[in-house]
């Protein structure tokens, strides 16, 4: 596709949340026929910027101007009708519809009857034609991410879009199930689709893309050709000012240092195997494992396979039918989770806005949700703010929390700054044993190295450290160990010498 | 006509009540948007279609203005969520209050307190030839006109959701309105039109308690019924053909205990009175399992 026509583009692009200026004068140019990366750290606005394009969200300023003809987008219908498509980060289908209805949804067909046998068919040929394979009839609720993934990229072609934009295309992927996509997207470009690439991983850029347009702050730092260019060209532009070294996956590069770890284990768990009688929780089945301290223990899984059962199970052992988890000589098996708190244990769970915080409290309120019943905060059940307040100021200064002062509601940080803060709450204790899920998921590139740095101090004090992540390439950076969780059952321990992605990967998806 | 066959044309005249209060939630719902005010748009709707028919001389004027109500309701309820994003819960009961309120203040302040309670018209009864000669089968169908377009409502609802475009697109934006939105479904402009037709047909339940149940207007006269409603539309799953079945259920739970409150002395009537919410509460519990809800439902939805 040589042919360099400008198919798309994107003129002084501003755009102002609040008090912040999430795109300032953005340009953007794309060719037809091309993949264009759209690189950056989280929060940078790439995601933005397309939601823009896409009629989701209004710009305060610019133009769009697609094949030399400026255009208003309003709504994502108005996008739509221009052939505009966006795949966002997570499946954007009904989950209770089934593909077909997904697929159907929304088309400006006028239709009394519902059976889609034409639709099908159509759809049908589009799958062997792209090798996009997913069953029809099942509701989406109940297929994985890469089905879903599968099913959102076939309603782009389905409607005849010229451009594609992928957000994130790969987050609850494995590297087996990227490749795929990509062979297929590749066919799609020659037959004639553009598409946007949106990561802010740099090996994704080089291994899919054939330009890439770097984004940081919301501001354009320039746009490279990827065949001439390689990954330090791409982190030049990508953090220009910051001395971090990065791997091609854009984690940063830490060093985990030689720790004699605990001769007898801090957590062990022995055959667990669970039963929830709600519908959409996995069961665990005979799960063994030992963690010891000084050791981070990693769990790679794709998201939904018993990541967030097994975190739960330990700091709130309910629903066991069999199987011990002991800490230390202790078993946890029916303590509540107060209990298992007063044993030098934290948990930071996965949803940060929903489970870690109290998003209208302040700063302070969050710092004592978990240790109020410890006798530094309170005296015969009256809190002593004193000393929360002392924490909290301790916990500012110590994790760099950027705030005017302790008092400041915690929903109003961004996603690293309130990260921070559940960190230091963690760490505000010694710890035996610490669960984190997804500690870093959605943060800047300074905030992960400090969450690892910490985490990494931690190591080194002998605590025991669970690590949940759906982030395979983070996983194999930090991790001693590395658990394989695959329908609730843990399928394989890999050590830090047998770290292989393409093994761990096959493993994660059942092979 | 024997008494079996006269109670049970009871029951379905008043099946009519539940069904169209409960419909009209139900199109609400399916976008997302929890319409809780049903009390106060029956009463509401129950005086002014009583007024406009009593006044005009006309049952079709009482239904269209109870309608009316309901649509200046809904569009009330739909406008303040939508632009000003105060949460529906706090608004529903805020329209409860205001139909009840209202509903007496129309009513005394246009046809003041009379020796006799006035009658307005009511909606004429239309026997369906052979159909209304079969026995039972006949009490469905020896009915007003109200009775026979709630069938149809009944009908079309469940029609355009299963098996029309517009249903499946209404659906999924109860379900999940970004994925409607990111399609080009213009969720904001559909959860409007629901909840507006949803309280004209809560309206049309409001007048069918003065227009055909009673004839009069007496003060609280839905006593509770739009809440029966939401109960329906909760336990039916948010399906318009088994909000029917739990309508008929309902009525027939009120409508026996009304008749053994006029026959029997084995029960003080307080307790025959209380029985349709003890009903209620018996069979929440029991499909407490079973239910459904779209998983938007009461949810605000906006895009940035």
């Amino acid at each position: 596709m040589s042919t360099k026509t400008k198919i798309l583009e994107l003129k002084n692009i501003n755009k102002r949340f609040g008090t912040v200026q999430a795109l300032k004068d953005v340009n953007f140019e794309l060719t037809k026929g091309e993949i264009h990366g759209l690189l950056g750290e989280n929060g940078a606005g790439k995601s933005t910027l397309m939601n823009i394009l896409y009629g989701l969200y209004n710009k305060d300023q610019g133009q769009i101007i697609l094949r030399e003809k400026v255009i208003e987008i309003n709504s994502p219908l108005d996008s739509i009708k221009n052939g505009i498509a966006m795949i966002h980060q997570s499946a954007t289908l009904v989950s209770e519809f089934t593909a077909v209805e997904n697929l159907v949804l929304g088309m400006q067909r006028s239709k009394l009857n519902l059976n889609f046998k034409e639709e099908k068919k159509e759809i049908l040929k589009l799958q062997e034609e792209f090798g996009l394979k997913f069953p029809l009839d099942i509701k989406v609720k109940n297929l994985s991410a890469g089905l879903k993934k599968k099913i959102e990229i076939v309603r782009a072609i389905y409607r005849n879009s010229s451009i594609l934009i992928l957000d994130e295309p790969t987050t609850a992927l494995i590297e087996e199930e990227f490749k795929q996509l990509l062979s297929s997207l590749k066919k799609m470009v020659s037959d004639g689709l553009t598409i946007i690439f949106i990561t802010h991983k740099i090996k994704e850029v080089l291994q899919a893309c054939d330009r890439a347009t770097v984004l940081t702050d919301g501001i354009i730092q320039g746009t490279l050709n990827t065949k001439n260019a390689n990954k330090e060209d791409l982190v030049n532009l990508m953090f220009k000012d910051q001395k971090i070294d990065i791997n091609a996956s854009a984690i940063p590069l830490i060093e985990l240092p030689k720790t004699n770890k605990t001769k007898e284990p801090v957590l062990s768990i022995e055959e667990l195997t669970t039963k929830s009688n709600k519908k959409d929780k996995i069961n665990l089945v005979d799960l063994n494992m030992e963690i010891y301290g000084g050791e981070i223990f990693g769990i790679a899984g794709i998201s939904g396979n018993g990541q967030k059962e097994l975190a739960e199970v330990i700091i709130k052992p309910d629903n066991i039918v069999k199987g011990k988890i002991k800490l230390k000589d202790k078993v946890l098996n029916g303590l509540s989770t107060v209990e298992i708190f007063d044993l030098r244990v934290f948990y930071i769970p996965e949803d940060r806005k929903r489970e870690s915080i109290l998003g209208q409290g302040d700063i302070k309120d969050n710092i004592l949700l978990g240790h109020q019943r410890e006798s530094r905060f309170q005296k015969s059940n009256i809190l002593r703010w004193d000393k929360v307040k002392e924490a909290a100021k301790e916990t500012i200064d110590h994790y760099q929390v950027k705030t005017p002062d302790e008092n400041k509601e915690i929903e109003k940080l961004s996603g690293g700054n309130i990260q921070r803060v559940v960190i230091g709450r963690a760490l505000l204790n010694d710890l035996d044993l610490l669960v984190t899920h997804s500690p870093t998921a959605g943060l800047d590139i300074s905030s992960v190295k400090f969450i690892f740095e910490k985490i990494i101090e931690l190591r080194s004090k002998k605590t025991a450290i669970l690590y949940l992540n759906e982030d395979l390439d983070e996983l194999i950076e930090i991790s001693d160990r590395i658990g394989v969780i695959y329908e609730g059952r843990l399928v394989e321990i890999y050590t830090r010498e047998q770290f292989n992605k393409h093994k761990i990967g096959s493993k994660m998806i059942g092979g | 006509m024997d008494l079996f066959t006269k109670v049970l044309t009871q029951i379905v005249s008043y099946t009519s009540i539940y069904t169209l209060a409960s419909l009209g939630i139900i199109i609400g719902g399916r976008t997302g948007v929890f319409n809780i005010s049903g009390e106060g748009i029956m009463l509401a709707s129950a005086s002014a279609g009583f007024i406009a028919a009593y006044q005009t001389g006309s049952w079709v004027m009482g239904f269209f203005i109870g309608a009316l109500v309901g649509a200046i309701f809904g569009f009330i309820l739909i406008y303040i969520h939508q632009s000003l994003k105060i949460n529906q819960f706090i608004l529903g009961i805020t329209l409860i209050i205001l139909g009840t309120g209202l509903s007496d203040l129309l009513y005394k302040s246009l046809i003041g307190i009379q020796l006799f309670a006035p009658e307005a018209p009511r909606v004429p009864v239309i026997k369906l030839p052979i159909i209304s000669k079969i026995p039972i089968i006949s009490a469905f169908f020896n009915q007003d006109v109200i009775v026979y377009f709630t069938y149809f409502a009944v009908i079309i609802t469940y029609y355009i959701f299963y098996h029309t475009r517009i249903g499946l697109e209404t659906r999924a934006i109860g379900e999940d309105p970004l994925a409607a939105d990111v399609v080009g479904i213009n969720v904001k402009l559909r959860r409007y039109i629901a909840t507006i037709i949803g309280s004209m047909l809560i309206g049309l339940a409001g007048a069918y308690l003065t227009l055909a149940v009673t004839g009069t207007y007496t003060t609280n006269i839905s006593n509770g019924r739009g809440f029966m409603a939401i109960a329906i539309a909760i336990f039916a799953s948010w399906r318009p053909e088994r909000a029917f079945l739990g309508a008929l259920i309902f009525a027939a739970i009120e409508v026996i205990s009304f008749q053994q409150q006029l026959g029997s002395s084995l029960f003080p009537y307080q307790f025959l009175l209380m029985l349709p919410f003890i009903s209620v509460l018996i069979i929440m519990w029991l499909f407490r399992k079973k239910v459904e809800f779209p998983a938007s439902l009461g949810k605000e939805y906006t895009r940035e």
